[in-house]
């Protein structure tokens, strides 16, 4: 009986641990800054998986939305595995466009790269109610060049300055050619408030 | 849609410039190119279509590209790229790794509109350019060919061409004198039409692929209908013949990801058009005095013309997706008669939105499909002279469908009401 009484917590306990890495943790960090530390199970899902032993890019699009508020932030990673030098390149673009560009030498480096917290969004709210969507994509979400040269030319939306070059990178990117290869979703309510 | 665009303005606002840098932009070198699980499809006929050469560099954009362009391929179902090793450091192996259908193919668009009919427009409503219905059989033959053997229901929807059914074979030569062009010969003989059998006739299909994004197609369409002899109350035996020959050329930038029913990318097509018809037979037409009367005709018409459309798919998650396109065109028409010479001009503008949703999730999707499908469409036809009366129609239709694409074909089975 008490066997089996330390099995269920066992169970229990692994289920919850198992529940809790399939979601993202976040943190608050100075200026109204929430961060999120991507579930490690991300990387272990079976398509992503295929992807980073591609030797093509793999990019990580988070969206975040604040339901209240409508407004939308997010980050951008990309991971690729160089097939000669043996090593992981890595590169995170955070919502105020920090960028962080590496070069991971093993599987367990990675994870840990990949554990470090993500900047999202920065908020003036004492509570935000958050949408995160991760699209996960094959290939570099870099756009496509002639793509983006066939619509400037066409009279699209890329006809104007930096601004609407971003866009036009940003839709190609995102609309055109990125068909993702999984999507994960989660909603979380945080509280900012000093304790 | 408001959403999609919200998040490309997030993601432009992370976005950064552009760098020609190793993790954003990286181009391999592609020492060999190597298809897996090719059972039936040519391996070479992969690569061929891919548009991707061996001992080239490539970024990662024209390989997604390449690999778009494979997906769009009505006998492949899926197609994963990745990289290995090549013999030398800086060197790659390209590896394609494909999902076939079966050789076996049909497509079938059962969609039924009541009310006004009168709303299509050349190729843009239909699963595949015209083509309403094919059932056949392919076979991969030799490292560049493929014959196939079918029948089909061609119906452009243009004003000055016939639409008709035929039994056909035909041989597809891939990448032709290593050029990454195919040429289709088509042998085919028309049966149960308005306009009766036909003899064999040909076919001629030329695509050449500008750029992984551009193709130009050139179609040589011949169509020989039977001859034959009908009595007429007013007019007696008449004797009925039609011919007609269609010379096209057709430009398109395609992004998207799928043959038949896509869901994400971008299909812009320009198609200038040259059609000869050769009719002989009885024409009705209102006389002076308001009656409509027949006559025997022999009419040899000459047509020019040029459509254009755009469509552009969104993907809203991995089930829904979103459209949104226009098509136009115009023509003009000499017809050389027995009972007096005639010119008109035919043009049509349409404008549409859909929206789908699967009832597959994207891992299951690798496999075909299963979707509904929405559409709402306006149109606006006009050709100024009509055999009965002036058509100058401006329609509305709204239509409701599903769509079913496996490893045997795609079925699209709806309803649809048009005002």
């Amino acid at each position: 009986m008490v066997t089996r009484a330390a099995w269920l917590i066992v169970l229990i306990a692994a289920a919850a641990f198992a529940h809790a890495q399939s979601r993202p943790a976040f943190t608050v960090q100075p200026g109204g800054v929430v961060a999120a530390t991507l579930p490690p199970s991300v990387l272990q899902d079976p398509g992503v998986r295929k992807q980073l032993g591609s030797g093509l890019t793999t990019t990580f699009l988070v969206v975040a939305r604040q339901r209240e508020a409508g407004i939308l932030s997010g980050a951008r990673l990309e991971i690729r595995y160089d097939l000669w030098d043996e090593v992981w390149l890595v590169r995170k673009i955070e919502f105020d466009r920090r960028e962080e560009r590496q070069r991971i030498t093993s599987r367990e480096a990675l994870e840990k790269w990949w554990r470090a917290p993500l900047r999202l969004l920065a908020t003036g709210r004492e509570r935000v109610s958050l949408q995160i969507d991760l699209n996960v994509l094959p290939f570099s979400a870099a756009e496509e060049e002639d793509a983006r040269q066939w619509i400037s030319k066409s009279g699209g939306v890329g006809t104007g300055g930096a601004g609407n070059a971003g866009f036009v990178e940003a839709l190609i990117g995102t609309t055109i050619s990125a068909r993702p290869i999984t999507t994960f979703k989660w909603n979380v309510a945080l509280s900012l408030k000093e304790p | 849609m408001n959403r999609t665009i919200l998040i490309a303005v997030i993601l432009a606002a992370i976005a950064v410039p552009l760098a020609a840098d190793e993790v954003s932009s990286p181009s391999f070198f592609i020492e060999r190119i190597e298809v897996r699980n090719a059972t039936r499809v040519s391996p070479d006929v992969v690569i061929s279509e891919s548009a991707l050469r061996a001992g080239r560099e490539y970024s990662e954009a024209e390989l997604r590209d390449g690999a778009n362009r494979l997906s769009r391929l009505p006998f492949l179902l899926s197609a994963d790229f990745s990289l290995e090793r090549g013999t030398e450091r800086g060197r790659h192996v390209l590896v394609i790794t494909i999902s076939e259908t079966k050789p076996f193919f049909f497509l079938l668009d059962g969609r039924v509109i009541l009310g006004e009919s009168y709303i299509g427009s050349p190729n843009d409503d239909s699963l595949a350019n015209g083509q309403e219905a094919v059932l056949g059989f392919r076979w991969f033959v030799g490292r560049r060919g493929a014959i196939h053997v079918g029948l089909f229901g061609a119906d452009d929807d243009r004003d000055y061409t016939a639409s008709y059914s035929a039994f056909g074979v035909g041989y597809t030569r891939y990448d032709l004198f290593g050029t990454r062009a195919f040429v289709t010969l088509n042998l085919k003989k028309p049966f149960g039409n308005a306009n009766g059998g036909g003899e064999l006739s040909p076919q001629i299909v030329a695509g050449i692929p500008l750029s992984i994004n551009q193709t130009l197609t050139l179609d040589y369409d011949e169509t020989r209908f039977d001859t034959r002899e009908r009595e007429y109350f007013e007019l007696g035996t008449v004797e009925e013949g039609f011919t007609q020959r269609i010379l096209s050329a057709r430009w398109s930038y395609n992004t998207t990801n799928r043959p038949f029913v896509p869901t994400s990318g971008t299909i812009v097509s320009v198609t200038p058009v040259a059609v000869w018809a050769d009719r002989k037979g009885v024409i009705y037409e209102r006389g002076a005095d308001d009656r409509i009367r027949p006559s025997r005709l022999t009419s040899d018409a000459k047509s020019l013309g040029i459509d254009a459309s755009a469509k552009r798919y969104w993907e809203l998650s991995e089930r829904d997706s979103v459209s949104a396109g226009v098509a136009g065109g115009w023509a003009t028409t000499d017809e050389r008669r027995n009972i007096g010479d005639i010119s008109y001009d035919s043009t049509f503008a349409v404008i549409h939105a859909g929206y789908s949703h699967s009832l597959w999730d994207r891992a299951r999707q690798k496999d075909g499909d299963s979707r509904f499908e929405f559409d709402v469409r306006a149109a606006r036809r006009s050709r100024e002279r009509s055999v009965f009366l002036e058509r100058n129609n401006d329609v509305l239709q709204i239509s409701g469908a599903w769509v079913r694409r496996s490893s045997y074909g795609t079925l699209r089975i709806g309803l649809g009401y048009a005002w």
